[in-house]
């Protein structure tokens, strides 16, 4: 147990943290700057310059050494005003990656990158829609010619946006981890736009030539696992920082909004759903806070599974119910690109099925607990 | 009465948390652990005198009063000990609500008159403040306390006073002056049970106990020096009570034994390896986990000293809401069993399908409804405006 003045001093540095973000979230940030789809790489070099990319690398890789509970609260400030770049995709999980196996040369070296703000780098582990167990279909063939890569990868953010891909790979059995450039002769994108507006795309690999350097890992399963798992906590923060905003928007309307001559915030059928929206919020802040924690205190592979499981289960789901609540609140305006309400529950349509939807995360929650239990 | 008087809060909380839980293990009576519902005085004497033996009947009354006199801290893993053992209610309104209350705003007199007897269980107490006419709008009261020379006359009814039948004495809202605006006429008067005029009427629950009473004053006569802090001013004083009360309504106690009954259900009905039974448990077992993250977040405030806020109210609703849906599930999957009044016979076990059902039903009502901690929420922490 963490005695009170550790704690203390953790608090004091995640508000010095959180102040600095927040402070680059108000000059820099805006509802409005998500509509043009595009990802701003001023705005990412701008994040990497807070610190943010290298908050979770030790210190011996130029990091910070910090832990998921610390990155939490930023990622909340970020998520508040919207957060066009991909912080979680291209920094936690990609970052988490490459801090996993960073004895390799390579990986050392797109650590620097990422850690400078020059990197936008795409995760490729994911071969279907749902949230997956351990079977890799991709394949990493050696022989003595060389090294091939072959398969598909879904749902990859930041799609041909990014500069090159960690991909997974089944290799005799073991998970490999590969860095691929996305115009590498073989590699071939099919396009899409996530619910947001922002650029994902499914990645076709057909015998790509791998170089031997950029292999990074031939045993990556536990740490591709675990980096997961850090993502998904990161992205259930950003979740809270979408339902503060949204929250702050859709009160600010309901005590401004007149009609009967008066303020539609003065009817008690509005009241009391806005006050049950209160508890989802206060219960996702709860549930994120405690799940960092455990995350930082579990012991086993299982305990860290739990954690990301209860805070994505409840994260995507209380911000579902807030953004379509606040939706219905605004009324007709609430559904009209006219109005910023509804890029919020597009943001959260992307980040709530990103990495897991609530029932996904249920059934897993119950695979790890409940069993035990009974 | 032997009361070791120990410097609790010197200890280091782990010494504290290893006595207090031994303490239980040690001295409450195994069969009334884990009751489901409230427990009558009958029941509870024996508990109610070994705490007030040993001095650990008020845990958080300062010691200079026969308390513990722990600290917020330390009160806070009493109270886990407690829960996590199973531990009954004993009637407690003069421990938890007409002591404390009595410390802060009492005269010595009442403070030496009424405070030990509380502490030896010589004299019960229960609450009058509820109206046939007055629930959620409470400040509308009508019951009345007319001076006349060295004494209050009292007319009026009061209702939903918990265990009343066991009460030796009730502290109760009075309104004291008519021409005022509804809250400052009303005042805060004790009252003892066995004056003439009293008629006590236990009612029957949905559940088939009997949890609370009618209360009838017919020219019950009251000593002036009974009125705690100032003649109309008892709104003040019985408001200071809520927010802990709040907080008290919102321990997970209720959701967490509600759910594991829900998962021995399971077992006996097999529905523990269904796929939508599943979904729908770990659900639940997670606005419970939730639940007591929140709790453990408004009770480190008070263990920090603050000042709880309006805030708390998401607490008594969340909770008394997920024991609610907890209870649903239970009748749902005991399927035919959902029509039988006490236990059914499952195999494998006894199951009592409707008891959390029941209960759930005043939790959403009861200490204020939920739909009035919704108008406190958006009122006095949304900041939406009034109708």
């Amino acid at each position: 147990m963490t005695n009170n003045n550790d704690n203390a001093e953790r608090r004091a540095q995640q508000q010095l943290i959180t102040d600095a973000v927040t402070a680059f979230a108000r000059r820099e940030l805006s509802p409005a700057a998500m509509r043009p789809g595009t990802i701003s790489r001023k705005r990412w070099q701008g994040l990497a310059e807070l610190g943010l990319m290298a908050m979770l690398l030790p210190d011996e890789a130029g990091g910070l050494g910090l832990k998921i509970g610390d990155l939490v609260p930023a990622l909340e400030a970020l998520g508040k005003p919207l957060l066009r770049e991909p912080l979680v995709a291209s920094s936690v999980l990609a970052g988490s990656l490459l801090v996993g196996v960073a004895r390799n040369a390579k990986a050392a070296d797109l650590l620097e990158q990422l850690a400078a703000g020059a990197l936008l780098a795409g995760v490729a582990w994911q071969e279907t829609y749902r949230l997956e167990g351990d079977h890799i279909k991709t394949t990493l063939a050696s022989d003595a010619h060389g090294h091939v890569l072959s398969g598909r990868k879904v749902l990859v953010v930041p799609g041909s946006e990014a500069d090159g891909l960690l991909v997974s790979a089944n290799a005799d059995g073991k998970t490999a981890l590969v860095w691929v450039s996305v115009d590498a002769e073989g590699v071939r994108a099919e396009n899409g736009r996530t619910a947001d507006g922002g650029a994902v795309a499914t990645f076709h690999f057909d015998n790509v030539k791998i170089d031997a350097a950029d292999i990074l890992s031939t045993d990556a399963a536990d740490v591709l696992a675990q980096s997961l798992q850090v993502a998904t906590i990161a992205a259930s923060a950003e979740l809270l920082g979408l339902i503060r905003g949204a929250m702050d928007i859709t009160m600010d309307y309901l005590r401004t909004r007149k009609q009967f001559n008066k303020t539609i915030g003065s009817f008690q059928s509005l009241q009391h759903r806005a006050a049950d929206l209160f508890i989802q919020q206060e219960l996702s802040a709860v549930a994120i806070s405690r799940a960092a924690a455990d995350f930082e205190a579990a012991a086993t592979a299982q305990e860290r599974a739990t954690a990301a499981s209860r805070a994505k289960a409840r994260l995507s789901s209380a911000a579902l119910i807030v953004t379509k609540e606040a939706i219905q609140m605004h009324g007709g305006i609430g559904y009209t690109d006219e109005h910023d309400i509804g890029l919020y529950l597009k943001r959260t349509l992307t980040l709530s099925a990103w990495l897991g939807n609530a029932a996904e995360h249920r059934a897993r929650f119950a695979e790890l607990t409940m069993d035990e239990a009974a | 009465m032997t009361v070791e008087h120990q410097n609790w809060n010197a200890m280091s909380d782990d010494a504290f948390r290893a006595l207090v839980r031994n303490f239980f293990a040690t001295h409450y009576p195994e069969h009334l652990r884990y009751s489901p519902s409230r427990r009558r005085l009958s029941e509870m004497r024996g508990w109610y005198d070994t705490l007030s033996e040993h001095g650990w009947i008020a845990p958080a009354w300062p010691a200079e009063y026969g308390g513990m006199g722990l600290d917020p801290g330390k009160l806070v893993i009493f109270i886990e000990e407690q829960e996590a053992h199973g531990v009954a209610r004993v009637p407690d309104h003069g421990i938890i609500m007409v002591g404390p209350l009595l410390i802060q705003q009492g005269s010595p007199e009442q403070k030496k008159r009424y405070l030990p007897k509380i502490l030896t269980g010589e004299e019960i107490w229960c609450q009058g403040y509820s109206e046939p006419n007055a629930g959620s709008d409470l400040a509308s009261l009508r019951t009345e306390a007319v001076l006349d020379g060295d004494h209050f006359v009292v007319n009026g009814q009061k209702t939903w006073s918990t265990l009343a039948q066991d009460g030796t004495h009730m502290f109760m809202l009075v309104r004291t002056n008519k021409e005022a605006r509804k809250q400052e006429g009303i005042s805060f008067l004790l009252v003892d049970m066995k004056t003439p005029g009293i008629t006590v009427r236990p009612m029957r629950t949905l559940s088939g106990h009997e949890e609370f009473c009618e209360v009838f004053f017919d020219d019950v006569r009251v000593p002036k020096e009974n009125i705690v802090g100032e003649i109309d001013k008892g709104w003040g004083v019985a408001k200071a009570l809520l927010s802990f009360e709040r907080l008290f309504l919102g321990s997970p106690k209720l959701a967490q034994s509600a759910l594991a009954r829900l998962a021995t259900l399971s077992v006996l009905t097999g529905r523990d390896r269904d796929p939508i039974f599943r979904d729908r448990f770990a659900a639940l077992q997670m606005d419970v986990d939730d639940l007591n993250g929140l709790y453990r977040r408004f009770t480190a405030q008070v263990r920090d000293g603050e000042r709880l806020g309006p805030d708390v109210s998401i607490l008594k609703i969340w909770g008394t809401e997920t024991f609610s849906r907890i209870g649903d599930l239970i009748v749902e999957i005991a399927g035919g069993a959902g029509m039988m009044d006490g236990p059914s016979a499952f195999d494998g076990g006894n199951f009592d399908t409707l008891s959390t059902f029941y209960n759930a039903r005043p939790s959403t009502i009861y200490g204020g409804t939920n739909e009035i901690q919704r108008n406190i929420i958006s009122g006095n922490v949304l900041n939406l405006p009034s109708a």
